[in-house]
């Protein structure tokens, strides 16, 4: 578990910083995202051929989104809320900003008086905790149905 | 019997070998996914640095980061609000005024935030995350401390046209990350650089970011009035 949250973060550690580098190459920035993208999904099928229990899964998924999810969840309540701090939604932004060169390919409109870029980055944590999530379900299926033929 | 059992055991061997085969297969192309990222992340620095030139790497870029990382403790990046409230004159303004706004404290440089105001008593403002670009009205920009309005040197049906320009950008995404050539997201004074180059008028050179000082510094640009 240790070597997949140490890596997972590496792996963004290496993105957060080379998308700053490469700011103005929108392309590259993009191809970057989705390289990442492809490393998240291949350590969730690494872990998926390993005898992980769910609550050893859960546990990995908060350990990679948790500050991701909180600072979301914070954000969308003082943002929908009466009282307005943007504290939170800065930590969103710089947190997943490679994200949003992706992002500004949705067209530019407002989603319930939000930004759909806003939108798309409080619901990425969602999406990468229940893509690891079904990857790891995924490639844990061809162990159990070795498991039940033996 | 005999037979079938021979088609059995056959069929599991050759199943087991699928799965042998499968099993590598995911191997190699794990391999091949981490070993591709951390080629394309190599190819990405060394092209940053010494191809394209990124501006991240220059001095002022480290200045400005570090100051920004100092101010983020506040939780904005546009100064300390002393509970100072300005009179603003509207009276004064044009469409495709641009107003600088000042804080004590800020990180990037005096002026802290600007807006480019399109007439009836709005501007149009891009600082919001959550919301995006949006059209504010001239009391919001009451708290500051001091307001600067910039006028472009240039006829007044091209001022009007940028603001005409800025008006429709409304609702477009705020990145502050963003490169100064990008046009899906905006951030203050790149909106503002945007809808001038739209018309010709070039405020300032184009690069890595487009702060509100370089505005200020224009020399296509000249105070008309500052509040403070």
């Amino acid at each position: 578990m240790h070597a997949l949250v140490l890596r997972a973060w590496g792996s963004y550690l290496l993105l957060f910083i080379v998308s700053f580098a490469v700011m103005g190459l929108t392309f590259l920035q993009r191809v970057l995202v989705l390289c990442w993208l492809l490393e998240y999904c291949a350590l969730w099928v690494q872990a998926g051929r390993k005898n992980w229990p769910v609550w050893r899964v859960l546990v990995t998924v908060f350990c990679l989104h948790g500050l991701g999810l909180v600072a979301a969840g914070i954000s969308l309540s003082e943002t929908l809320g009466p009282h307005r701090n943007d504290f939170m939604s800065g930590v969103l932004e710089f947190l997943y900003h490679p994200f949003l060169p992706v992002f500004e390919l949705l067209p530019s409109r407002t989603v319930f008086g939000v930004s759909d870029i806003y939108l798309s980055t409080c619901l990425l944590p969602i999406a990468l905790s229940v893509l690891g999530i079904i990857l790891w379900r995924q490639s844990d299926g061809p162990r159990r149905l070795d498991e039940a033929a033996s | 019997m005999k037979f079938y059992l021979l088609a059995h055991n056959l069929d599991a061997k050759i199943t087991g070998s699928i799965r042998n085969v499968r099993g590598c297969s995911r191997w190699f192309t794990v391999a091949l996914v981490r070993k591709t990222y951390l080629v394309v992340i190599m190819f990405s620095l060394v092209y940053a640095i010494f191809l394209h030139k990124s501006d991240l790497f220059s001095p002022s870029s480290f200045q400005l980061v570090e100051s920004t990382a100092r101010e983020l403790s506040h939780g904005h990046m546009n100064g300390t609000f002393t509970g100072h409230v300005l009179t603003l004159d509207e009276r004064l303004l044009e469409p495709g005024d641009i107003l600088l706004c000042h804080n004590p404290g800020g990180s990037y440089g005096y002026f802290t935030h600007s807006v480019l105001y399109v007439g009836k008593g709005r501007a149009v403002d891009a600082f919001d995350f959550e919301k995006g670009t949006k059209l504010m009205p001239l009391t919001e920009y009451r708290r500051y401390g001091e307001v600067d309005v910039l006028r472009v040197k240039a006829h007044a049906a091209i001022r009007n046209a940028a603001a005409i320009t800025a008006e429709a950008a409304a609702g477009k995404g705020y990145d502050p990350f963003a490169s100064v050539h990008d046009t899906h997201t905006e951030y203050c004074s790149k909106l503002i650089w945007h809808t001038f180059a739209e018309q010709g008028v070039v405020l300032c050179p184009a690069k890595g970011w487009v702060l509100p000082d370089d505005l200020y510094h224009s020399p296509v640009v000249e105070v008309v009035a500052k509040w403070a």
